[in-house]
């Protein structure tokens, strides 16, 4: 039997989610972009109106503002866009259990043991977005297909606010004329590889010969060619469902370029910091430390190491940071972004094997940092700073803090 | 050079000196083996760490040397038939092997730039039967550090000491440690050496357990192993070792006395539901009332062992990495076992019921 999967994406999210908190900026083209004082000034998301002039996301705020001249630029607000995200999720449940975020503002649902309750895929859609507008004020367009890949293009077809369906019966002639690189997964870089084997649309990648492809492509070969004829099977994981965390990472882009030992001193103890108390809140504790640095230029180098034993505390992920980083820096270029990400991770009650090196001091550490998220779930993030931070020269706010960007 | 020499006695040689000769390398040179032939033929690996040299018995018709790659050589030597065959080192150091129907003819290396062992001055050796040397490694081996971390623990310690030799292998989470003493078996001045695991681990390979005594000779950062027909030379590890004494408790909360099959038994029942060695799972002891419950909860399964053991002192609820207890129990020979507890976070330290022939201290999980 056919599955019946959804996908619906809210339309202009940040936007909508803007203009919703104040009406006066319905009528007038709107872009939520970063900050540029503090060098993250690109389009996030922009309203309608906004598009029509041409108005893209990831371009510079700059290049916008050509484009537009009576742009409305606002600041992005990420509690309100998580708020959103989660009521709107709050009715997705109302259907059904099986619920797979992709991003903040896209789900897919599987409905197919619901369609005895609610009717058939079509009318859950139509319910779906009539009660997302009545309910929370933005729209939705929803794809309905029988499986992700074909309900992510669906969602994408028409917008706003509108349901496309695409059936086994149909689903040729709407979408095998599409552009290959509307298919979720093909990136700037699997378009061309199949540009240059003559293939341009999703009916040229679902026609090719399977063997030719996978010559080309490896085994994702085969998975594209099964995409494109809407044999893809992976199941839209449960809500309830944590897929296995590999790493936990921090980076950020700094107000001003890092010129100096010092500079990255105290940006490495912010994001450490960060790291590790993310690594503490899933319960994990990791090995090997990656620093990402990206230089003025917009070049990058990562490198890594490996610390003597898993650890989730700021402090030895910050030192071996900074060891890594002293021998792979020569501070012939400034830096713009800096990253610090940990890997090879394990549950923290996994690695409860004692050793004989087991020092006493690195037991008080860990009291220590898990002490002070205690101290900063209660009083904020700002109300416990290591020295070194307080003589920031504005390097020392916290990513996740600021951003709240993690979902 | 030209030389006569059974099949059987070469690969004997070609086999022993292989250990020795390096697969990643720079220079092509150490990835042969040196043929010298005199009265009889010597052969030489050296990988710069570790060096092997064997005698094999051979007809030299004309004496020389040559170096041979050494996985060619030995593909080669391995197929051949077995009977008699003829080495020949022809103009340009092309070699000739014939062997029945079969005639090679391969490249060599000139022997001029092969690196020579080490010298090392056999005086004051340490005497010792192949066989319990052997046995000795074997019992601790396996708890060698492969942790780069702390690189003198990837040695085993060699301790001699009036008429007793001591082993002590350490990674941290366990200790192993073996002594023998016996004037008879084993003499020489007293010496302390950290020994790379893989020099073991080579030596174990190679000695037969035999009732025949090998020669251990040491200067400065080098050993010598003198096996008769054939020496081993390696390099030391430098530093200090751990004072293993001051590890193993001499006090203790719980004792128990418990058969050692019985024991090993059970925990590799239990390990049969640890699947995943990536996540460690621990197997958790229950010792009261004379009676040890093994259990071990894994998202595979749940196992629940009993057994009976003499046991003194005060319960206790402890938990432990199940390979460690299985590698340690699978080279004791004694039939009983005393283990000795501390608390639950503490070593528990697994001895003979008299003596101190061995020592296994391992940590627990912590919960």
């Amino acid at each position: 039997m056919n599955r019946i999967i959804l996908h619906s994406d809210l339309n202009n999210f940040y936007a909508s989610v803007e203009c919703f908190y104040d009406p006066k900026l319905r009528n007038c083209p709107v872009a939520v972009c970063g900050s540029q004082s503090t060098r993250h000034g690109i389009v996030l998301a922009k309203n309608r109106i906004a598009k029509e002039y041409g108005v893209k996301s990831g371009e510079a705020v700059w290049e916008a503002r050509s484009r537009c001249p009576g742009l409305v630029v606002v600041r992005p607000n990420y509690m309100r866009y998580l708020r959103f995200s989660m009521m709107v999720r709050k009715i997705y449940e109302n259907y059904t259990n099986l619920i797979e975020a992709f991003g903040i503002d896209e789900n897919w649902l599987d409905v197919t043991e619901s369609t005895m309750l609610f009717g058939s895929g079509e009318k859950i859609a139509d319910e779906l977005r009539k009660r997302i507008e009545y309910e929370l004020g933005i729209t939705a367009s929803v794809g309905v297909s029988f499986n992700k890949i074909f309900a992510k293009l669906g969602s994408d077809m028409k917008k706003p606010d509108a349901t496309t369906v695409i059936s086994p019966e149909n689903y040729k002639e709407k979408i095998w004329g599409l552009p290959a690189g509307d298919m979720i997964y093909v990136g700037p870089s699997t378009r061309r590889k199949l540009a240059d084997i003559g293939i341009s649309t999703i009916g040229e990648l679902a026609c090719a010969p399977p063997r030719f492809l996978e010559k080309h492509f490896g085994q994702w070969g085969r998975t594209l060619w099964m995409f494109a004829n809407g044999y893809d099977e992976t199941p839209v994981t449960r809500l309830d469902f944590q897929p296995g965390i590999k790493g936990v990472g921090n980076s950020l882009t700094t107000p001003r370029d890092l010129c100096g030992d010092n500079d990255v001193k105290i940006l490495t103890y912010v994001l450490a910091d960060s790291v590790a108390e993310r690594l503490r809140r899933h319960h994990l504790k990791g090995r090997t430390v990656q620093i990402y640095i990206r230089s003025g230029d917009l070049t990058f180098i990562e490198r890594q190491g490996k610390l003597p034993y898993y650890c989730h505390t700021s402090s030895e992920i910050a030192e071996k940071a900074l060891e890594i980083f002293a021998a792979s820096w020569d501070w012939s270029k400034t830096i713009r972004t800096l990253g610090i990400r940990v890997t090879n991770v394990v549950m923290d009650n996994e690695c409860g094997q004692l050793s004989l090196f087991d020092d006493e001091r690195r037991l008080r550490r860990e009291q220590l940092e898990s002490s002070i998220d205690r101290i900063r779930s209660r009083f904020g993030h700002y109300s416990v700073q290591r020295a070194v931070l307080l003589k920031g020269n504005g390097l020392s706010a916290s990513p996740v803090e600021e951003n709240a960007s993690e979902i | 050079m030209k030389i006569i020499c059974s099949k059987e006695n070469l690969l004997d040689g070609i086999n022993i000196v292989q250990k020795a000769v390096s697969t990643k390398t720079t220079l092509p040179i150490l990835e042969g083996i040196l043929i010298e032939a005199d009265e009889r033929i010597k052969m030489t690996g050296n990988d710069l760490e570790i060096g092997i040299e064997c005698y094999v018995d051979a007809d030299i018709k004309r004496p020389g040397s040559i170096v041979l790659n050494s996985k060619m050589f030995g593909d080669i030597v391995r197929r051949l038939p077995d009977s008699e065959v003829l080495i020949e080192v022809k103009e340009n150091d092309s070699v000739i092997i014939e062997c029945e129907n079969s005639l090679f003819e391969i490249k060599g290396i000139s022997s001029e730039g092969f690196p020579s062992l080490p010298s090392i001055e056999k005086e004051e050796g340490i005497r010792i039967s192949k066989k319990i040397l052997k046995d000795m490694i074997k019992q601790t081996i396996f708890a060698v550090s492969i942790d780069e971390n702390r690189p003198i623990l990837t040695g085993s310690l060699f301790e001699y000491k009036s008429g007793k030799l001591t082993i002590v292998s350490i990674d941290g989470y366990r200790l192993a440690m073996r002594c023998f003493f016996s004037e008879n078996t084993a003499e020489g001045i007293d010496r302390s050496l950290v020994i790379p695991g893989k020099t073991l681990n080579e030596i174990a390979k190679i000695i037969q357990p035999v009732d025949e005594d090998i020669y251990i000779y040491a200067a400065g950062n080098q050993i010598l192993f003198d096996m008769g027909n054939c020496i081993m030379t390696s390099r030391l590890l430098e530093g200090e070792y751990l004072n293993y004494m001051g590890i193993i408790p001499s006090e203790h909360e719980t004792k128990i006395t418990v058969n050692t099959k019985d024991l090993l038994a059970c925990f590799e029942r239990a390990s049969l539901v640890i699947t995943n060695e990536e996540r460690r799972y621990p197997v958790k002891l229950d010792i009261s009332d004379d009676l040890v419950i093994i259990t071990a909860n894994t998202e595979a399964g749940n196992v629940r062992e009993e057994i009976r053991a003499e046991m003194e002192g005060k319960k206790l609820d402890i938990s432990f990495n199940h390979r460690y207890f299985i590698e340690a129990l699978r080279v004791i020979d004694n039939e009983m076992v005393d283990i000795f507890f501390t608390t639950n976070i503490g070593p528990c330290t697994i001895k003979p019921m008299q003596g101190n022939d061995f020592a296994y201290l391992i940590l627990p999980i912590r919960k």
